[in-house]
């Protein structure tokens, strides 16, 4: 079972992504909102998780690959028609959508 | 004992003070610092930050939202960052705290999502007098009366999944206040257009206009969009529960504002108020007519006339048949 969920906020003109650690019964955050393509979320995402030297490796690797299909699929709907949030959550099911616009 | 062996060893107490100072520089209350869970009490958890001595974390600091024993936020050998919380005390232990991590984040991101005006989703878990209670990146959120749209009781909304949008975000004091209105208000405006003509009801008559229920969201039909001629007050023209149809002239998703007119329906000056029935018998013509009217007026910008020599902005009387 991974012990960080990826968080998304699906925005017409950015995408946002977070990371919360999973403890418990519920989750806690671990980092802030990083945005793409306003922000480079994937960079800043993987320094703020590369920073965090407790992480496992490959947790980290888990969550940026997921970052950058989340980012990719953003892109594809930029490209061609906005996917709507409902899209997004049915195409990522263990992505937690957080909002939207 | 101890203490006596220490001496021995010819080891004073500055030194040994001076040598606590130099391995714990390190920690400080209010650093954030990584810690492995050591232990789980009854009361609290003591942890592993690589102090000389385990810190502790009482059972209130373990998360923002109620906790009734450790094991529901920690197991052995678990890590996780800690916020620390106070300096060590005589025992050399410091105390940490989950809760004052969770609420830094969970305020910066609510910051985020309101700065980036989101809509998002939450489940109503408590109703009270004055609203209902929601929770929103785990902080405890406020929708008050006047922003909760529903024509079911409030007592209904219990355990429901509501849109909601950011009304005020204030951390010093405590404050996430949201509104499921203008949630809905605008997914409506996105169906919505200008131009388009709707069939709407009179919910409320003011001085300075009537408000008109169209599909659950409320728009206002200002006094001076009402007709061309001279009205008094709303109160001559309509009556609470009128149905009309109305135009959309101005959507305003920011504020949540939807402006209305009638008067731009009207096939003769002053339609409303002697011919109502014909107003509204028109009223898909007349708005076609503003339509066309409006695309002039941007094709007749400047920069559009100068791109196009065939159509020139006065042409729009003559348009209009052409279109229909």
């Amino acid at each position: 079972m991974l012990k960080f969920q990826l968080k998304a906020l699906w925005l017409q003109k950015d995408v946002g992504l977070a990371v919360d650690q999973v403890v418990g019964t519920g989750s806690s955050p671990l980092t802030c909102y990083f945005f793409w393509p306003r922000d480079n979320a994937w960079e800043q995402l993987k320094n703020e998780l590369d920073a965090k030297s407790w992480i496992p490796e490959s947790d980290k690797v888990e969550l940026l690959n997921q970052a950058t299909e989340v980012i990719n699929y953003w892109e594809e709907g930029r490209a061609t028609r906005f996917h709507t949030l409902h899209e997004a959550q049915n195409r990522f099911p263990n992505v937690i959508f957080a909002g939207s616009n | 004992m101890g203490n006596q062996q220490k001496a021995g060893v010819g080891f004073t107490h500055e030194e040994f003070a001076a040598l606590l100072d130099r391995y714990d520089y390190r920690f400080n209350p209010g650093d954030v610092v990584p810690g492995t869970v050591f232990a789980l009490e009854p009361k609290g958890a003591l942890i592993d930050i690589g102090a000389k001595t385990a810190a502790f974390i009482p059972l209130q600091e373990m998360s923002i939202n109620r906790v009734d024993s450790p094991e529901e936020i920690l197991q052995p050998d678990e890590m996780r960052e800690f916020f620390i919380l106070s300096e060590e005390n005589e025992e050399g232990q410091l105390t940490l705290s989950i809760r004052r991590i969770e609420y830094m984040r969970s305020w910066e991101r609510v910051r985020q999502l309101q700065k980036e005006d989101a809509t998002v989703r939450a489940v109503v878990f408590a109703i009270n007098r004055g609203g209902a209670l929601v929770r929103i990146e785990g902080l405890r959120g406020f929708i008050p009366g006047s922003h909760i749209s529903t024509r079911h009781a409030k007592e209904d909304l219990m355990g429901q999944e509501l849109p909601l949008k950011f009304l005020e975000v204030d951390e010093e004091r405590n404050r996430l206040v949201l509104s499921h209105r203008r949630a809905l208000v605008e997914r409506q405006m996105n169906k919505l257009e200008t131009g388009e003509v709707v069939t709407g009801t009179v919910r409320g008559i003011k001085p300075y206009g009537a408000f008109i229920d169209i599909g659950g969201v409320s728009g206002l039909l200002h006094i001076s969009e009402i007709s061309h001629d001279h009205i008094e007050t709303p109160h001559n023209v309509f009556s609470v529960g009128d149905e009309l149809k109305v135009m959309i002239i101005d959507l305003d998703a920011d504020r949540g504002r939807i402006s209305l007119s009638t008067k731009q329906l009207e096939p003769e000056p002053g339609d409303m108020v002697r011919n109502r029935a014909l107003v509204f018998e028109k009223a898909e013509e007349m708005a076609q007519r503003w339509r066309e009217k409006q695309a002039a007026k941007l094709a007749g910008s400047p920069e559009g006339a100068q791109e196009s020599d065939v159509v020139t902005a006065t042409e729009e009387e003559d348009l209009a048949p052409a279109a229909v």
